[in-house]
């Protein structure tokens, strides 16, 4: 019985509801979980998710007006992004296929 | 009747707005009880305060030291007055829980909302009225106009929105949309108050050619404001918004230039972040995916369903989940889609609730 892995399946519909856990908690488990059906990425997302904990924990022992009530999306610095969303780049072409051909352009 | 019991500054709005609608009493207790200056902010008075207004028979109990709220619902009635934002925010932040309310009420809102009207963390006018009126459209309530008087950046604001919604309805319809609109074109609007015109091309320029690769047709407006409409600083900020062809939805976003910015750095990241947020988003935007849940758990006794995107499921949405389950007994059920990659239908029974003001025919 070695070789099988024990495996704790996370289901979102019930991590939602489970008030004991922390709600960025909850979505990180199973963002996790998500993580490892597509192993290739596994690593690097689950950084991710980790870096997401400790941005949100600093947020919260900071100045309580971090925790802003808003709705608005953060906006991500353009740095960050210029590469991901240059020309020809594969999240363009990605992103193509949620456009109408147009003429223009 | 036992009130229910939030902890915490957090959704402080959207709380009292799902009371409101339940017709339930809230306390609200811990508000900052560690924080130098403990309790409510002058924000969230004032916008108790506006709740009281358009309410009728609500009481608000504010403790001695502030950190704690009992709230007792009245009818909502709406009514046509001015409301006075405080400077420290936006009429963004008072203007976006009235629209939860506003179709219900017993008369028609038409609210004058005076003050700062664009900042980093409140929603700008034009996302307003380009990313939240659709969604409200596609639930049946059609007939909303947001008007900008005048524009009011920070810090002297001076602005002045006009909101005015003119459907009332009994109930939200329920929705079904299952699949995620093709985008046909970009727009948008870029706005300078008190500034060189420039401002607002230099805007369209850097945010086109941020656009450029996705090879979709964009086409952005100026909106330059002058004189006294300006307002009493100057400011300039950008909305991006896309359209499709058989939906009413949007996916929009906007932000405004900051100390030290130029308007190349707002029409990048303006730019950047629009693409950024189609590529995260189901058939609504992370921004818009609030409005939409709480309209889906208020609607008839019917199951309506709305795909979402895995990535919008942050811990905020959850939160929301959580409360909404705390006070109408609703729970969301989240099915994967076959046909869109990472993508969850989110399915909601409503509560039936409806608007009780409204006269029987």
């Amino acid at each position: 019985l070695k070789h099988v892995v024990v495996k704790k399946v996370w289901d979102i519909n019930k991590l939602i509801y489970m008030n004991n856990i922390d709600p960025e908690d909850a979505v990180s488990r199973w963002k996790r979980e998500e993580e490892e059906d597509t192993e290739d990425e596994e690593e690097e997302a689950e950084e991710e998710g980790d870096e997401g904990d400790n941005f949100f924990q600093k947020k919260n022992s900071g100045d309580s007006d971090e925790g802003i009530e808003s709705n608005k999306v953060t906006l991500k610095p353009s740095e960050e992004l210029k590469e991901k969303w240059s020309e020809g780049s594969e999240a363009i072409s990605e992103l193509k296929t949620r456009f109408f051909k147009s003429a223009k352009q | 009747m036992i009130p229910i019991v939030f902890e915490g500054h957090e959704a402080f709005r959207i709380r009292l707005i799902l009371s409101t609608l339940s017709g339930k009493s809230t306390r609200i207790e811990k508000i900052r009880p560690d924080d130098l200056n403990p309790g409510l902010k002058d924000y969230e008075i004032s916008f108790l305060r506006l709740l009281e207004s358009v309410t009728n028979g609500s009481s608000i109990e504010i403790s001695y030291t502030g950190t704690t709220v009992i709230y007792r619902p009245g009818l909502i009635i709406g009514g046509s007055f001015t409301h006075n934002c405080p400077p420290s925010r936006a009429c963004g932040y008072f203007i976006e829980p009235m629209l939860y309310l506003a179709p219900f009420s017993k008369k028609k809102f038409s609210i004058i909302f005076r003050g700062i009207t664009s900042s980093k963390e409140d929603g700008e006018l034009d996302f307003i009225r380009w990313g939240l009126l659709p969604v409200m459209e596609k639930f049946g309530v059609r007939e909303v106009e947001l008007h900008t008087l005048k524009r009011g950046a920070p810090p002297n604001g001076g602005g002045e929105v006009h909101l005015l919604v003119n459907s009332l309805i009994s109930q939200p319809v329920t929705v079904h949309i299952l699949d995620i609109p093709k985008v046909s074109a970009i727009r948008g609007i870029a706005y300078c108050a008190r500034v060189s015109p420039s401002v607002a091309n230099r805007l369209v320029d850097s945010a086109r050619s941020v656009l450029r690769p996705a090879g979709c047709e964009v086409n952005i407006t100026t909106d330059v404001w002058r004189g006294e409409n300006a307002g009493k600083s100057p400011g300039f900020g950008l909305t991006l918004f896309t359209e499709s062809k058989n939906t009413p939805l949007r996916y929009s976003v906007d932000d405004m230039g900051g100390p030290g910015e130029t308007p190349e750095d707002i029409g990048e990241r303006v730019g950047y972040n629009l693409l950024e947020l189609i590529q995260q988003s189901g058939c609504l935007g992370r921004n818009q995916l609030e409005l939409a849940f709480v309209y889906m758990v208020i609607g008839k006794e019917d199951i309506g369903r709305i795909i979402v995107n895995k990535q919008q499921i942050d811990g905020k949405i959850v939160s929301l989940l959580r409360d909404i389950k705390k006070v109408f007994g609703t729970e969301f059920f989240f099915k994967e889609s076959d046909e869109y990659e990472g993508c969850l239908y989110a399915t909601a029974k409503g509560v039936g609730f409806s608007n009780a003001s409204k006269k029987i025919a």
